[in-house]
């Protein structure tokens, strides 16, 4: 019996009704083999005991060969309705009486076959000797039908039968009544897992009542069940907690990145970002202006094919040595695309392991700074050229002014007190007018002529100053005090030229008898930021004080522009120049210089001049 | 001399005839004029007074010109100029002038310079 594939309700029923079948039908089996075994016994016992009573009953008729007694004897047995046949035999084997109802077999035996009784087919039969004493006298056969017993037995296999079918229906109705308590269990099991399975829902429950194992395996169900849905409310809750984590960081993310990208899209700087490939991967809203070209047209694409003519140019070479690891700032270039100035920086990104990923290139339009520099440098180039070119000239016919007075003056020796006069103002105006000359000329020269920066010593400069002005030291006898001072990253000529200036103008300046003191010391960082220099720079302090006439402090600033001056005074005359000339070597310098002073007290001079090369 | 200034020429000319009326003065009137003229004359001059500011060739190059030629490389020159810029008299004693002289404004002052080059006994 195949029972794969069949559900467990079929089996059990199966396995139950072939069970009772097998039982019931080995029973009936047995009782019908020991039916068949007693009753031939019983039927051959029997057939001896009735021969044995006919033949002992025949001895007298076979003794005296009386055929009509023998044959009242044997006709007895008719009584006896099964039996069919009987022969009683003489001794010399000839039939001495006999009778016969049987329609189906044979004939009566002719010859004496064998002694004892044996069933055959359809009947018993046998031979019995017929005795007197120890004396044979004849023999006796015997037959008997056996119809009855086949009737009996087949009422017999008839009953079986149907005891046999209808207890296997019994046991069928039983077993397939009982295996629900098994199986109505596991089916609701089975189908209750199937239900979760395809449902996912956690929350149903085995209900139907059952116990045993059945029960326990409910029960475990159950429990799994609840265990399940436990960690699965647990895990739907962190996964809501974890959504919603996700949602909230890809709105900051998003917010960012608008902010970010908004950020970038408002600068007026060109922002551009390259690949490793020289793929634009970024590109902002001034690129799109200044191109013509829409991020759409540009990303993901290479620079060189966006732009043939970039290539070999110094923004590609920035890019490429920005993917390199390179910083790189290129001040001033004419873009081949754009045919504008641009400054630009070009920088590596690089990721969390340090790897660069792509170049950040920022780049601003210097067009009109370059061109109005340009125009401006080239103002000033021809202003200082002029200047220069003119003091020059104008000094010449000057000089013929003074020289020719100078013979006019010599030729007119007896002249009149009024022509010397007049000879000597004009000798006075050219003189002052050739001081202007000389003096622009030092002013526009310094800015026509490049210099070359070494380090100097101040205390060389100075001592060669003192030689400069040592008539005046000793006209006006006055004291010149100098501290050991710095060596100066600078140009000795126009450092010459600055102290020079600052300590004629002491000596100048004064009603009495001069004092001059130089001081050098290192200025403090706040020194520095007030007179708007980098704190950090290496600057060397030098102070000129002097106990001159001094000045308002209002007019501090005022002294050192072009042709300023403070004094209306013919002994303080001047040419406005000197400080401004100051003022241009200390810029000139990359230091600073500022004046403090109180009327009638003395004026401080404080020059910060670069004690280190600039770099 | 080499000036192409007309009145300089003159003042120059009557203080050298006026310290020593046998000195022969040469002038040229720029440093092209000047080669020419050392050329054309037999013997080299004893001194040479240059300006520098001139039309067609300056002094500068005058000077130049002269200190890589054999002949006038020894015959000492002294600028004579009205600019007192340190750069230009760096450069022109570094080319090998003798002296430079900012030209004076005074006729006394004239004379004591060239007497100073003239008469150096004196």
């Amino acid at each position: 019996m195949k029972l794969k594939g069949l559900s467990i309700r079929s089996r059990l029923i199966r396995l139950t009704s072939l069970a009772s079948a097998i039982s019931l039908l080995i029973v009936f089996t047995a009782l019908f083999i020991y039916e068949v075994v007693s009753y031939r016994e019983g039927t051959i016992r029997e057939m001896n005991i009735l021969a044995n009573v006919l033949a002992s009953n025949s001895t007298a008729a076979l003794a005296f060969d009386d055929a009509s007694v023998a044959e009242e004897i044997i006709s007895a047995v008719k009584a006896e309705r099964l039996i069919t046949t009987a022969v009683l035999f003489k001794a010399d084997g000839s039939i001495l009486a006999s009778f016969n109802t049987d329609t189906t077999a044979s004939q009566v035996p002719i010859v004496i076959d064998s002694h004892g009784f044996e069933i055959r087919s359809g009947r018993v039969d046998g031979f019995v000797p017929v005795k007197m004493g120890e004396k044979q006298l004849g023999t006796l056969y015997l037959r008997r039908s056996t119809e009855d017993t086949e009737r009996r037995l087949l009422l017999y296999a008839i009953i079986a039968g149907t005891v046999i079918i209808v207890s296997f229906l019994l046991a069928y109705l039983l077993s397939s009544r009982l295996e629900r308590t098994i199986s109505g269990p596991l089916i609701a099991l089975s189908e209750i897992s199937v239900q979760i399975s395809e449902q996912r829902d956690y929350s149903v429950r085995a209900t139907d009542p059952a116990d045993g194992e059945i029960g326990q395996l409910k029960d475990a169900f159950n429990a799994m069940l609840s265990t399940i849905e436990i960690q699965n409310r647990e895990i739907q809750k962190h996964n809501q907690h974890l959504e919603s984590e996700i949602d909230e960081r890809t709105r900051a993310y998003r917010r960012e990145k608008e902010f970010a990208e908004v950020v970038v899209n408002s600068s007026l700087v060109l922002i551009a970002v390259f690949d490793v490939e020289m793929r634009l991967i970024g590109y902002n809203d001034k690129c799109e202006e200044e191109f013509g070209l829409t991020r759409q047209q540009v990303l993901g694409k290479k620079f060189n094919e966006i732009m043939p003519m970039v290539k070999g140019t110094l923004t590609y070479d920035s890019i490429n040595r920005a993917l390199q690891g390179e910083f790189v700032h290129k001040p001033q270039y004419r873009s081949s695309v754009t045919g504008y100035f641009y400054e630009s920086f070009t920088r590596p990104l690089k990721n969390d392991r340090g790897e660069i990923y792509a170049a950040l290139m920022t780049a601003h339009n210097i067009t009109p700074f370059v061109l109005s520099t340009n125009e401006l440098q080239k103002r000033n180039t021809d202003l200082e050229q002029f200047a220069y070119v003119a003091s020059h000239d104008l000094q010449e016919p000057l000089r013929k002014v003074m020289l020719f007075t100078d013979r006019l003056s010599h030729e007119l020796k007896e002249s009149t007190e009024a022509a010397t006069l007049y000879l000597g103002k004009i000798e006075n105006a050219a003189q002052r007018m050739s001081n202007l000359i000389r003096d622009v000329l030092a002013y526009s020269r310094l800015s026509r002529i490049e210099e070359s920066f070494v380090p100097t010593d101040l205390n060389d400069v100075v001592a060669q100053v003192r030689t400069d002005l040592e008539l005046i030291i000793l006209d006006k006898r006055a004291i010149i005090n100098s501290d050991k001072l710095p060596v100066i990253f600078g140009n000795s000529l126009q450092l010459h030229q600055l102290f020079a200036n600052l300590i004629s103008n002491a000596l100048k300046f004064s009603d009495g008898v001069p004092v001059v003191r130089l001081t050098a010391g290192v200025p403090t960082g706040e020194e520095l930021i007030d007179a708007g220099l980098q704190p950090t720079g290496n600057f060397a302090k030098v102070q000129v004080i002097d106990n001159g006439v001094g000045f308002d402090q209002q007019y501090a600033e005022k002294i050192f522009t072009l042709f300023q001056r403070l004094h209306q005074d013919k002994k303080y005359e001047g040419t406005g120049i000197g400080l401004a000339l100051c003022k241009k070597i200390v810029t000139n310098h990359g230091g600073s210089i500022s004046a403090q002073s109180v009327r009638g007290t003395g004026t401080t001079f404080t020059v910060f001049l670069p004690s280190m090369p600039l770099v | 001399m080499v000036d192409d200034d007309e009145d300089d020429r003159e003042i120059f000319l009557e203080i050298v005839s006026e310290l020593d009326p046998s000195a022969t003065l040469i002038t040229a009137i720029n440093g092209a004029d000047g080669l020419e003229k050392l050329h054309i004359h037999a013997a080299p001059p004893h001194i040479i007074f240059l300006d520098l500011n001139m039309p067609i060739m300056s002094g500068t190059e005058f000077l130049k010109k002269i200190k890589a030629a054999e002949n006038f490389r020894n015959i000492p020159v002294v600028i004579l100029t009205t600019s007192n810029d340190e750069w230009v008299i760096r450069e022109v004693e570094a080319l090998g002038a003798r002296d430079v002289v900012t030209k004076p404004v005074k006729f006394e002052d004239w004379r004591k310079v060239l007497r100073r080059f003239l008469l150096p006994s004196n």
